[in-house]
């Protein structure tokens, strides 16, 4: 295990970050930060992971990392690492059952009671993830997969997928744990658990087991932590003890993070058949329905974003001549759309809008980035990166917004032009889920044959920065000109080649009587 | 011995077979005798008729610009590729005339664009088909030929709205068949489409028909024994969509200022469709005396028609051109 160690980049004396402490920065998912690094960027260093199952498939792979101070924290197939972002040094990794790569949270007791949380001991922080998944997604990779992973719920309790809609009674908060009777609900669990940031040591008594598969990852805040399963059973458990608070069955099918803000839980219901995608409110503290936006079309969404009350999310619908896309702004008072505007291509469930000043940001899977006024929806740019996109979301800090991409270049963008200002070298895949570490610092995750974490820090002597705009943007006199090029050589083209033959072969029809016409008349070619 | 009816030649109990649902459009035909140009011959005298003509080419070259200009402006973000089958016969164009919209316009009023789209693309094939068939004829183009066209234009509308049954149709039809047969659908359904209303705006064009009319003899002319008709088609269609699938695949997807060679490349494809135009209605004009006329309608109660009163009473049109030797544009022709 190895101890944190200074970066040669990290500038020594400066305070401590604030942290990403769970997906897109907080339970809100703001995506941004004022201050931090900045373009033009270098490689400080790769800290690669070759024992993932699935990473050169690209279907497993490292969730979306979290950091506080120097250390990272990644969940892959079968282990949670947590990287030194000094040297790159691995920390701790934990083993873990076998299941989807998605991303863990931290909780710190010590920033719960600053805001009024419980009292802890102790107040070491703890990193909360979930684990299993049955049967695995099947295919090569799962034939890795530890299959005995699989833990039955606990001892032979009555429960069904319906979760209770009622809160659990402290009192009774470990036995109303959830768990699953049906043999084939068990088979798919998952299960929440629970290790200390600083050793990786287990840090519940025991991991909480839930109906079903988890692919939400956890979104925390203060101290509750929620989660989502495939069965549309939404969890708040308590961080410091593991214990449910209450559990809320929404229907659907859950794949994005929750986000919290403001007392109230955002879920994003995905429908992929008959039924239609929703966004539905919790009230965060007793898990009580107070509202439901309805898409009234099957399809899937991404993790919502919250701001000065609304939330913003991307949707995409299976629609009458094929799947349409969306950002749209949803009031979190009633639940109401305020406006929705229209994307290039379907959006990923694991993505969600950033939000910074009086702006939101979305990038689709086509690898638009695109940018709306918050208030209105009007668009005020567009980008097109031209590389297809899946995972993560885009990362603005201060003015400018790092891109992830399925190209294995660190695309880095103006936020109020939408120009290109920055494009790194080659870093050997695809790039996702971007995390700030301090003012001068970003990691993203790699995926691709070679998965690992790449650091880029803010190097002042690279490249100077760029002004490209989107090759979405029209210039006029090149299409015209370029046009009239083409055009006109081919109508040239045309007609001395076919001029010539029109006239040896004559008119198509002649007229009765047209005697000379008759005499040259052919056969068929 | 008696060859009447009797035990040793008792009639066969067999009765004849009883047609089915479809047999009308699908059944055997006897090949007839009717003439038909070859495919080849008629695709050589559609690319001639409209790569000798200036104005057609200048026309269906304009036609891509002026469109691309407009769905830039109103925030397309591309990829330029789909632009390859802009000018293609409907319905293989139908589907960028639906998808289109929804791109450029919110959901709710995507469709309604969709519908609306029927009418440029009605008066751009109204007004081409026009100038070919005056060309065909070996006239020069007019102002008498665009005239010509556009008193075409429902028709043309017409067979766009019907283009559009058959997208919807393909659309469904793929979705419950899966992806294998669907894929066949996909491309059986539009190629079906052209081969049964692929010569309704040259028959209104050269005949003056309406748009009813038009279309019925479209399907009877499609339907004359030994066309090869559905052939054709179908290699139109799959040579479209592999034009398709060669510029879109692996360009730019998003790009709005597309290079020379794009724009050459998109051109070429869309004369070639433009040339498919004048290919149907080179085979039109060339067997359109074999085409059949409609029997007359029968009005409800009253007793069937003598079919010598049907042929001072029927169609006009038709009657003034058989005087005159059937010619699609009122003189006689011989085929050449």
């Amino acid at each position: 295990m190895a101890g944190p160690a200074t970066s040669a980049g990290w500038a020594l004396g400066q305070t401590a970050p604030a942290g990403w402490t769970q997906y897109q920065g907080g339970a809100a998912h703001p995506g941004s930060v004022a201050d931090g690094p900045a373009a033009p960027f270098a490689v400080d260093h790769v800290t690669t992971f070759s024992d993932l199952p699935g990473g050169s498939s690209e279907t497993l792979g490292l969730s979306a990392p979290i950091v506080t101070g120097e250390t990272a924290v990644v969940v892959g197939p079968l282990t949670v690492q947590a990287v030194s972002l000094g040297d790159g040094g691995v920390e701790w990794s934990a083993p873990r059952v076998f299941g989807p790569s998605v991303p863990a949270a931290i909780y710190d007791p010590a920033t719960d009671v600053q805001s009024g949380g419980t009292t802890c001991k102790p107040c070491d922080p703890v990193v909360v993830y979930t684990e299993g998944w049955g049967t695995g997604p099947g295919g090569a990779t799962s034939s890795s997969s530890p299959t005995t992973s699989v833990r039955p719920g606990p001892s032979g309790e009555a429960s069904s997928s319906e979760a209770s809609p009622t809160p659990s009674p402290a009192g009774a908060q470990g036995s109303s744990s959830p768990s699953a009777t049906d043999p084939s609900a068990t088979a798919v669990a998952s299960d929440v658990m629970a290790r200390n940031l600083a050793d990786g040591s287990r840090a519940w008594d025991t991991q909480l087991q839930l109906n079903a598969t988890s692919r939400t990852g956890v979104t925390m805040d203060a101290s509750t932590a929620f989660v989502g399963d495939i069965r549309g059973n939404v969890y708040a458990i308590d961080a410091s003890t593991g214990k449910v608070r209450w559990t809320r069955n929404v229907g659907g099918f859950l794949d994005s993070p929750l986000a919290a803000a403001d007392g109230q839980v955002l879920v994003s219901v995905d429908a992929y058949s008959a039924e239609s995608a929703k966004l539905v409110a919790l009230d965060e503290s007793t898990g009580k329905v107070d509202w439901v936006y309805d898409t009234t079309h099957p399809g899937y969404l991404t993790s919502p974003s919250i701001a000065e009350g609304r939330a913003f999310i991307g949707v995409t619908s299976g629609g009458t001549v094929g799947l349409v896309s969306s950002l749209a702004s949803v009031d979190l008072t009633n639940g109401t759309v305020e406006w929705e505007s229209l994307l290039s291509a379907p959006v990923t469930f694991a993505t969600a809008p950033p939000i910074s000043g009086d702006r939101v940001f979305i990038e689709d899977t086509s690898g638009d980035v695109f940018a709306f006024d918050r208030a209105s929806g009007d668009r005020a740019w567009l980008f097109a990166t031209n590389k297809s996109f899946v995972h993560g979301a885009p990362l603005v800090v201060g003015e400018q917004i790092l891109i992830p991409n399925s190209g294995a270049t660190l695309i880095v963008l103006d936020a109020a032009s939408g120009h290109q200002v920055f494009g790194s070298a080659d870093v050997g895949g695809p790039l996702r889920y971007p995390a700030p570490v301090g003012t001068d610092r970003v990691i993203f995750i790699r995926g691709g044959s070679e998965p690992g974490i790449v650091t880029f820090i803010t190097d002042p002597n690279g490249a100077a920065l760029t002004d490209v705009p989107s090759p979405t943007t029209a210039d006029y006199g090149k299409i015209l000109s370029n046009f009239a090029l083409a055009a006109v050589g081919l109508t040239l083209l045309s007609l001395v080649v076919f001029r010539p033959v029109a006239r040896r072969m004559g008119p198509a029809f002649f007229v009765e009587g047209d005697e000379a016409a008759e005499l040259t008349a052919g056969e068929d070619l | 011995m008696s060859d009447g009816p009797g035990y040793r030649n008792a009639p066969s109990s067999q009765a004849p077979a009883r047609k089915g649902f479809l047999d009308s459009v699908l059944g055997y035909r006897p090949p007839g005798d009717a003439p038909i140009p070859k495919i080849r011959t008629a695709f050589a005298r559609g690319v001639v008729a409209v790569c000798s003509t200036p104005w057609l080419l200048v026309a269906s070259l304009l036609a891509v610009v002026v469109v691309w200009l407009g769905v830039v402006v109103s925030g397309f973000p591309g990829p330029f590729g789909v632009f390859a089958g802009f000018l293609a016969v409907p319905p293989v164009s139908t589907n960028m005339d639906v998808t289109l919209p929804t791109i450029l316009l919110p959901t709710k009023v995507a469709l309604l664009g969709g519908l609306v789209s029927v009418v440029p693309r009605g008066i751009f094939l109204a007004l081409t088909t026009g100038m070919i068939v005056d060309v065909l004829d070996g006239k020069p183009v007019t102002g008498g030929s665009l005239r010509r066209g556009i008193r075409a234009l429902p028709t043309a509308i017409g067979v766009c709205i019907v283009s559009i049954g058959f997208w919807i149709f393909t659309l469904l039809a793929s979705q419950m068949l899966g992806p294998g047969i669907g894929i066949l659908v996909q491309v059986g359904l539009p190629a079906l489409g052209i081969y049964l209303f692929g010569f309704a705006v040259t028959i209104s064009v050269s005949e003056r028909r309406g748009m009813a009319e038009s279309l019925s003899k479209s399907v009877r002319a499609a339907r004359i024994p030994g066309s090869n008709g559905l052939v054709l088609a179908l290699l139109y269609v799959f040579g479209s969509a592999a034009a398709q699938v060669a510029l879109t695949t692996g360009s730019v997807q998003h790009a709005v200022n597309p290079a020379v060679t794009a724009w050459a490349w998109v051109l070429v494809v869309n004369v070639f469709h433009v040339c498919m135009y004048a290919t149907l209605a080179f085979r039109y004009l060339y067997m359109a005396e074999a085409v059949p006329d409609a029997p007359p309608r029968r009005l409800r109660g009253t007793a069937p028609v003598k079919k010598s009163v049907s042929a001072k009473t029927g169609s006009p049109k038709p009657q003034v051109k058989s005087q005159k030797g059937s010619s699609p544009s009122g003189s006689a022709k011989k085929r050449r």
